[in-house]
């Protein structure tokens, strides 16, 4: 019998009515199975037969599990059982489980999943008060798993992108000054160490002057990657101002900070930067401060990093200094 | 209709009381057979309450403040051709999901996902079970939604949605325990207004039939 010549419902006629519901189930675009209680296949649509690539004959009166042994047998019959002895309908969201069967979805070329996501209803059928068969339900969902992905992807990014110093790369301000912060209060009521390096590039107003905003864009990419390259671990670095950048070293003591810190200073004074093809000299001052007890907040230790920043900026430069409380 | 009073008499209270308490019983069999573990319930509390004290409601019955999981599952009947319509939330804290796996039988890896559709499959089934328990006694055809998560490792409060249209809820709370088991839940089943009504009109029918 054609699909579409039985696509009449005929109220008049029940027995046309018969040919027409079992041609309406292979029209749908859903999976429906039928189970009896001992997981035997007793229906099998065309939506199934496609996707399975097995016809009808070839699974009706064999159980579920003969076919598909992807499926974890156990938690599939428990699932089936709550619809038996409940009565109620059960579910499988792809949210939570992608998928029961490896089915291929409809977007073979721009689609990047390896099967359909579905969503899954178990209908108890009832007779009399018992369920003897239960209906399952199969929905094609992957339409909205690629949309969630696609949204958690933006989301990553948007995430991504309001931390990030557009033109360094570097961590932008705000979200520098919330690491800082945790960073401050994990140092608090600890015996844990912690310091940070504050860092100014010397005379940036001369490189712009003489060699244009481009190249001191440039600068400050060059000194970015310089910068990224003295991190590792738990360090971590961010562009605080214009040309000012923070460096915070969590379980460091002063002394390795130090240590740090001017290692940061000859690797910068030692790179040459080059920008069409103009050498273009780039030195940094640098105030280290080590967090103690007396600090009340993380702008207190900030500033102490600063005042030591000054020093070296107003003895010569091209220098690195600690805070003391004498500072 | 915005002041009409939704409390129950005190036969109309009895008597929904004991439907309730009959249906959970028979909901814990169920359950019981289901699992493969006695399943404790208590005994059903029920309240009617204003828009304004449904969270601190919530928190007595629950009986702290503490983080809790929750999902919810919508529920639908008829009752006299009117539409009746609500909401169970099941309410978790501090879940042994080991537990909940042996007893779901789930056979693979516990991460986030596997977390989620655990509490999810519990929910229908301590939910429906309830629901259409208490159906069975109303003389009325339960149908349910499926449950969606509510919020994991969050604060009662943040579990409603603040501007609700409606003025009152009937609430139904039971607690789940398993014996031997490390899992206990509450289940609170929550109607409002019009629904109440038409709960009333049915609970009035049955006392007439005694």
């Amino acid at each position: 019998m054609s699909l579409f010549n039985a696509l009449t419902f005929n109220p008049d006629n029940i027995a046309s009515n018969a040919g027409f519901a079992k041609a309406l189930l292979n029209k749908l675009d859903f999976g429906l199975i039928i189970l009896d209680l001992e997981y035997r296949v007793v229906l099998w649509n065309q939506f199934m037969v496609l996707h399975s690539q097995l016809k009808e004959d070839d699974i009706v009166g064999q159980t579920i599990f003969a076919h598909f042994p992807e499926i974890p047998e156990k938690w599939f019959k428990k699932k089936f059982n709550s619809a038996v002895l409940l009565k109620v309908n059960a579910f499988i969201s792809w949210e939570q489980r992608t998928y029961l069967f490896r089915f291929s979805h409809n977007r073979p070329i721009t689609g990047a999943a390896e099967y359909m996501a579905q969503n899954i209803t178990f209908v108890p059928l009832k007779h009399n008060n018992s369920v003897s068969q239960v209906a399952i339900a199969i929905f094609d969902a992957t339409d909205s798993y690629f949309l969630k992905n696609e949204l958690q992807e933006a989301n990553l990014e948007l995430q991504r992108l309001s931390q990030t110093d557009g033109l360094t790369g570097l961590y932008n301000r705000s979200h520098l000054e919330y690491l800082l912060r945790a960073e401050f209060y994990k140092s608090q009521g600890n015996t844990n160490v912690a310091s940070l390096i504050m860092l100014h590039v010397d005379h940036f107003k001369n490189i712009n002057d003489a060699f244009g905003h481009l190249a001191g864009d440039a600068a400050l990419r060059h000194l970015a990657k310089l910068l990224i390259s003295c991190v590792q671990g738990s360090n971590f670095v961010g562009r605080y101002g214009g040309e000012e950048f923070v460096v915070a070293l969590p379980n460091t003591h002063l002394d390795q900070a130090l240590a740090h810190a001017e290692q940061i200073r000859i690797l910068v004074s030692n790179t040459s930067f080059v920008h069409e093809s103009n050498t273009i000299e780039l030195k940094i001052s640098l105030g280290v401060a080590m967090y103690n007890d007396q600090m009340n907040t993380y702008e207190t230790w900030l500033n102490g990093a600063d005042s030591a920043l000054y020093v070296s900026k107003s003895s010569g430069r091209n220098k690195v200094t600690c805070y003391t409380q004498s500072v | 209709m915005i002041n009409s009073n939704l409390a129950f008499s005190e036969d109309q209270r009895d008597c929904l009381q004991e439907l309730v308490n009959i249906a959970m019983g028979q909901a814990g069999d169920s359950l019981a057979r289901l699992l493969e573990v006695f399943v404790n319930l208590s005994v059903p509390r029920i309240k009617v309450v204003k828009r304004a004290a449904l969270v601190s409601s919530l928190i007595e019955l629950i009986g702290h403040q503490n983080l809790v999981s929750a999902v919810r599952q919508g529920f639908h009947s008829q009752i006299e051709h009117r539409d009746v319509r609500g909401e169970a939330i099941v309410i978790f804290s501090d879940t042994s999901f080991t537990e909940l796996a042996e007893l779901l039988a789930y056979e693979d890896e516990l991460n986030e996902k596997a977390e989620q559709e655990l509490l999810l499959d519990v929910t229908n089934v301590l939910s429906s079970a309830c629901l259409a328990g208490i159906g069975e006694q109303l003389e009325i055809d339960m149908g349910f939604s499926v449950p969606t998560l509510l919020g994991q490792q969050v604060k009662i409060d943040t579990l409603i949605e603040a501007n609700q249209a409606w003025q009152q809820a009937l609430l139904v709370e039971i607690n789940y325990s398993l014996d031997n088991r490390d899992f206990m839940c509450h289940l609170v089943i929550m109607m409002s207004d019009f629904a109440i009504k038409a709960l009333k009109l049915r609970v009035d029918q049955i006392l007439e039939d005694f």
